[in-house]
């Protein structure tokens, strides 16, 4: 009977020791990030253009307070009024595109799976968008409006924290 | 059948820490948190300051097939109160894998001189672990300052002003020598019936944001 009773116990150790080692499931990494108030210059171009646009992007029929709001970052970014007209419209179809990316690829069947496969491909898309929208906005705004812009978007990294992976996917 | 009621009750105990099935697979790779995020900040001509917060990216899961997560949700959120306005911003729960941007934008309208404290924060929950991803609180100070300047000269198109605090001027937070008022000779008042022109610039953490409103006025004010 003891040997027994020695035997139980040992596996139910065992099982207890199982248990520990599966804790892990659903374990998170800690989040590396780049500081662009100290390393300004680790700032991808894509991600800095990106953050900017979601951040001063309007729906293409803005409420009035939207409208101000955007008026007063585009002014802050150096361009007059007829090439911040001229902005609002480009970066109300950004918009429209990053909000329609995003809503399929939430529905996709990847995520929907709790996969990640299919983010490379989003990646791409997303960062078309972007490249896209800066290449609307050459076409749209004065050269030295787009130099204004151009050079606020530099600055403004120093207002970004962006993930490592970012930088170094 | 002391032995055997301790048997008993030891078999109970395997029973109730033996991994589930599900459970027993493990999760060989981890979840990644990739967000980033970014602060905004401006003032209009009628003295509002505009701060945006926000927070973008998705997490990123490696091998989930040997992962139990279903049913766990991820949900972003942004906190941005500047002064005594705004808080959080609540993202809708998602399921682990999407990505997703919650933006929080705060206006106030400001006085200058007054010093408003902008608090800032992005975090992403998950349901089954909870804290994800957490940008840490950032606490920004923000001003309007005030310089007040003095007609010197013009011609038939712009003005020219001279700094003039009548506080000293020491007293401008973001001072320049000169302002010109380019076309304010074709403005309704043209600008040499102005004595002075105020110059509202942004002052974020002590430094002077490259933003600035100028007004032509006939009173002078004090530098702030």
């Amino acid at each position: 009977m003891s040997k027994l009773f020695l035997a139980a116990l040992v596996l139910a150790l065992s099982a207890i020791e199982l248990q520990a080692q599966n804790s892990t499931t659903h374990q998170h990494e800690q989040a590396d990030m780049i500081d662009g108030s100290a390393h300004p210059e680790l700032i991808p171009d894509a991600v800095a253009y990106r953050l900017y646009f979601v951040v001063i992007s309007e729906n293409p029929t803005p409420l009035p307070n939207e409208s101000r709001r955007q008026h007063a970052h585009l002014q802050r970014a150096g361009l007059k009024e007829n090439d911040i007209r001229a902005a609002a419209t480009v970066l109300a179809n950004f918009k429209v595109q990053y909000a329609l990316l995003l809503d399929q690829y939430s529905k996709s069947p990847e995520v929907l799976r709790n996969s990640s496969d299919g983010l490379p491909l989003f990646i791409v898309k997303r960062d078309a968008i972007v490249q896209a929208t800066r290449d609307a906005l050459k076409s749209a705004l004065t050269p030295s409006g787009m130099a204004s812009f151009d050079t606020h978007i530099q600055r403004e990294k120093t207002m970004m924290k962006v993930a490592a992976t970012e930088v170094q996917p | 059948m002391k032995s055997r009621i301790l048997l008993f009750s030891l078999f109970f105990l395997i029973l109730l820490v033996l991994p589930t099935p599900n459970q027993a697979q493990g999760c060989q790779g981890v979840m990644s948190p990739s967000y980033s995020t970014y602060t905004s900040l401006s003032l209009d001509s009628s003295l509002h300051i505009y701060t945006t917060v926000v927070v973008d990216g998705s997490t990123v899961i490696h091998q989930s097939e040997y992962c139990n997560i279903g049913g766990a949700t991820h949900k972003g959120s942004v906190y941005n109160k500047l002064g005594s306005t705004g808080g959080w911003v609540y993202g809708p729960p998602v399921p682990p894998a999407q990505y997703f941007a919650v933006t929080n934008p705060q206006e106030i309208i400001g006085v200058p001189g007054v010093v408003y404290t902008d608090t800032t924060q992005a975090d992403v929950l998950c349901s089954f672990v909870g804290g994800l991803f957490n940008s840490g609180p950032g606490n920004s100070l923000i001003k309007i300052g005030i310089a007040n300047y003095i007609l010197e000269s013009w011609d038939s198109t712009n003005c020219t002003y001279m700094l003039y605090c009548p506080n000293g001027n020491t007293a401008a937070s973001c001072p320049t020598a000169t302002v010109v008022d380019y076309g304010g000779m074709q403005a309704e008042i043209p600008c040499n019936q102005l004595n002075y022109h105020w110059v509202y610039t942004l002052v974020f953490n002590g430094k002077c944001f490259p933003i600035s409103v100028g007004v032509g006025t006939t009173v002078a004010h004090i530098c702030q």
